[in-house]
């Protein structure tokens, strides 16, 4: 493993790909040569940008904003924060029971 | 019942394509001489639907052989109504989607017609062994909820199940409810912008719990015991009272304790003015940070994953040291802006919408963060620390003196402390089992919240380690478990994985020898069992997966539509050729939850597997008894294969134990097989998860390749 930022991905001679990094704990560069690179990118809110009405807040980067939520309006899931399968099964079994709880006794 | 079967072959999605569905009537007609035999071009059509109804109301069928698409589809569509027998062929996954279809003159291929008429044999046949589910419905289902623990987990399980309308004991050992919380200074920010703090809540959350008139609030108490089953626990409590309840379901939400520092000598806990994280906030929530000796400390090193991620101490992360020292960082500048804050970490992780809060300190210029090892913390003859870090972003080897070091400890589950937590009344033990570090056995990433004991349900920092937001969420969703569990209880209904399932195990007992299995292999320790070993099942604990069946030498274990005798029938009703055919026979057993949704990805890709096999669904591998061997050899079927999900230390076994436990039977039987002269390797397990598709056929071919070298089963025929 690797510490340091990506500086330049290049096309390898032999059909490859070379990517070049600083290595802060070395204090150094490294080049490395490799067959395959891959970008680990991580996930955007399907909402941003998106009209919401007016009782649904976003922040900043179109999540829906945790305790702003009113007016029967629930969110779950990724919708909410990024995360993985495991948090968001988590998240949405507890949405499930809020949902409930605004439908008890009305 | 008077038992009236009608057998309907649906020859739509591509099914007459590969098989003649007139060959499948006559054998229904001839062989099963089954009253009313009907193909239907789209029989999950509303036409096709009436044509099945209109039978059920004019002819008095009440059980349907439905041979068209797999169970996975339409279970609604097919629903008959109460009183009805449902069975399902999956003709289209089965046979026309994965075997030749029919060639570019019409002519359908012998091999995918065998098996299409085989299925038809093999499902029509259980249809006399098959009783409609009674479901197990108790004379009174409670569905309070218990909950056990009053920190921040145990009052939001509670209070969200009191605001859903169900009554709740809350069990708080202490003699004040707020558990860890109670300590904290303020709270990491859960709101836009998430960069600033927040005040610490608890209160308001402890006013909320016991203000509300359906939480029992039980102070200085713990469990002495927990009988029954969900929706019939019987709960018993230690304290000044002896107070007794009853709860539909548990959530156990005991909580952590802080990992012990003293034990931390290698980073110098035994000086003075080094402390632990938590001994820290008690000092800034007192409102001034300092030294031993009073003065103010002016230079603050926070070392990070102090005995976390450390074989010698506790070998996992705990979550929440990252977060709580950028917290820290902040009370050192905000009690003091003339003060230093410098935090050594090994990885900085602050997920989600934490980076926020992250970005924030790192912006202030009297925080200093630096990635290192922390490698010695020695006191000064006046009582500064220096603290020596190699491998730092800021140089090899450098040293940072300071006033006060704080050691960010981790937490240690409550269920590794003394005592037991939930003092089941169980014969498989007081305690849930464990998975790794005192956390409870768990599907941790599809199902979180499961556990190995029928509605009781962990949440908070016992389940993983966890901060107060994701405790909070955390508890919500086990309070929507627990009550689901008592709900379902109620109808006589089955929880997860085989939720709404009214099937139960019921054991013939005048049969049973007391042999214990049953009672020791049941994964979630359903069943109890009296002085003489005779097993004492608790419906509502059972989960149907059939372990237990399994397990039983006598047979005398099953559920009202699975049984020994069901999947035996099913067995002896493949047709088998003669030798001389050289047609081979293969039986493979296939578990429902992860192999057969791989077998039928690759149904839909319309890949080819090999026509020999006949797959007979379990609901679980450990539903496998031994009897289906001899069975099935005896019959001549020349090799049978158990695709299950991977088992051991990283298992996938929807019922945790299902798989394993197959293994280790069939392992047991093999010697039996090597006596009979039969190659023990005509009989193999493989593991299969839920993505393995693309290799299936690979793994089929080369299992019909090795048979190929023995040749055919000598019993065949005889």
């Amino acid at each position: 493993m690797v510490k340091g930022k990506v500086a330049k991905v290049t096309e390898g001679q032999n059909g490859g790909v070379v990517v070049e990094a600083e290595d802060i704990l070395n204090g150094g560069k490294v080049n490395l040569e490799v067959d395959m690179l891959v970008l680990a990118t991580g996930m955007e809110s399907s909402l941003k940008g998106v009209p919401m009405p007016d009782v649904v807040q976003l922040d900043e980067n179109g999540f829906v904003a945790p305790n702003l939520q009113k007016h029967g309006i629930l969110s779950a899931g990724v919708a909410k924060f990024p995360g993985d399968v495991n948090s968001s099964i988590q998240d949405s079994t507890g949405t499930a029971l809020k949902a409930i709880q605004t439908v008890v006794g009305n | 019942m008077e038992k009236k079967i009608g057998v309907y072959i649906c020859s739509g999605c591509d099914i007459d394509k590969s098989i003649d569905p007139e060959g499948l009537e006559k054998v229904a007609k001839n062989e099963y001489k089954v009253p009313i035999c009907k193909t239907h071009p789209f029989l999950c059509s509303q036409e096709g639907l009436q044509l099945i109804k209109d039978d059920q109301k004019n002819e008095g069928v009440n059980c349907f052989v439905i041979a068209a698409c797999s169970k996975r589809h339409h279970q609604t569509d097919f629903d008959m109504g109460a009183d009805t027998i449902v069975i399902r062929v999956p003709l289209r996954e089965q046979v026309a989607w994965i075997l030749e279809p029919r060639d570019a003159e019409g002519n359908v291929n012998e091999d995918t017609q065998m098996a299409g008429e085989d299925y038809v044999r093999m499902y029509t046949s259980t249809v006399r062994l098959t009783s409609v589910p009674e479901p197990y419905i108790q004379e009174k289902t409670d569905k309070s909820i218990a909950v056990i623990g009053g920190g921040v987990a145990g009052m939001t399980a509670a209070v969200q199940a009191a605001k859903a309308g169900y009554d709740v004991n809350l069990i708080e050992k202490s003699d004040q409810l707020g558990g860890f919380a109670l300590s904290l200074k303020s709270i990491i920010p859960s709101e836009p912008p998430f960069e600033n703090l927040m005040p610490n809540n608890i209160s308001e959350l402890v006013a909320e719990a016991e203000g509300m008139g359906n939480i029992t609030v039980h102070k200085s108490s713990t469990v002495a015991s927990i009988a029954g089953e969900p929706g019939a626990f019987q709960v018993k409590l230690e304290n000044a009272t002896g107070s007794e309840f009853a709860a539909g379901a548990v959530v156990m939400a005991s909580g952590a304790t802080p990992y012990d520092a003293s034990k931390l000598t290698h980073l110098g806990i035994e000086n003075d003015n080094v402390i632990s994280s938590i001994e820290f906030e008690e000092m800034a929530k007192n409102g001034a940070i300092v030294r031993k000796d009073g003065q103010p400390a002016k230079s603050v090193v926070f070392v990070q994953c102090a005995g976390s991620r450390d074989e010698n101490h506790l070998p996992y992360c705990s979550n929440t040291c990252c977060m709580t020292s950028l917290m820290q960082a902040a009370y050192v500048r905000e009690l003091d802006s003339d003060a230093k804050a410098y935090i050594v970490y090994r990885d900085m992780r602050t997920p989600g919408q934490y980076e926020a809060f992250y970005r924030k300190q790192q912006d202030d210029p009297g925080i200093f963060l630096t990635k290192g090892n922390v490698v010695g913390v020695n006191e000064a003859a006046d009582k500064t620390v220096n603290v020596d870090v190699d491998e730092s972003l800021l140089g090899d080897q450098i040293q940072i003196q300071a006033d006060l070091v704080v050691l960010a400890v981790g937490q240690v589950p409550s269920t590794l402390d003394e005592g037991s937590i939930l003092n089941l009344q169980y014969r498989q033990g007081l305690d849930m089992p464990e998975l790794k570090h005192g956390y409870p056995d768990s599907h941790f990433i599809c199902f979180p919240y499961e556990t190995r004991r029928t509605g009781i349900y962990a949440a908070g920092t016992v389940r993983q380690p966890m901060d107060e937001n994701f405790a909070v969420r955390d508890a919500t969703g086990a309070a929507m478990k627990a009550i689901q569990s008592a709900v379902m209880t109620e109808m006589g209904q089955r929880v997860h994985p085989r939720s709404g399932d009214l099937t139960f195990m019921s054991p013939d007992l005048s049969r049973c020898t007391d042999c214990k299995r049953c009672t020791e292999e049941c994964p979630f320790g359903a069943i109890d069992e009296n002085e003489k070993g005779t097993p004492l099942p608790n419906p509502a604990r059972c989960r149907s997966c059939g372990t237990c069946m399994g397990a039983c030498p006598e047979r005398v274990i099953s559920f009202a539509d699975y049984s020994v005798s069901i999947l035996s029938e099913m067995i002896k009703n493949i047709e088998v050729p003669d030798e001389d055919d050289e047609k081979p026979r293969i039986v493979a057993f296939i578990c429902e939850n992860d192999a057969m949704p791989a077998l039928e990805q690759l149904a839909m890709e319309r890949k080819k597997i090999s026509p020999y096999i006949r797959f007979i669904p379990l609901r679980c591998l450990g539903g496998n008894n031994l009897v289906f061997v001899s069975d099935a050899l005896s019959v001549g079927i020349d090799g049978m294969m158990y695709l299950g999900c991977k088992y051991g230390d990283d298992y996938q076994c929807h019922f945790i134990k299902g798989s394993e436990l197959c293994a280790e039977r069939l392992g047991k039987v093999q010697e039996t097989i090597g006596r009979l002269s039969l190659e023990s390797e005509r009989i193999q397990q493989f593991e299969i998860s839920m993505n393995d598709a693309p290799i299936l056929p690979k793994l089929i071919d080369d299992f019909m390749e090795e048979l190929e070298d023995y040749g055919p089963n000598p019993f065949k025929g005889m």
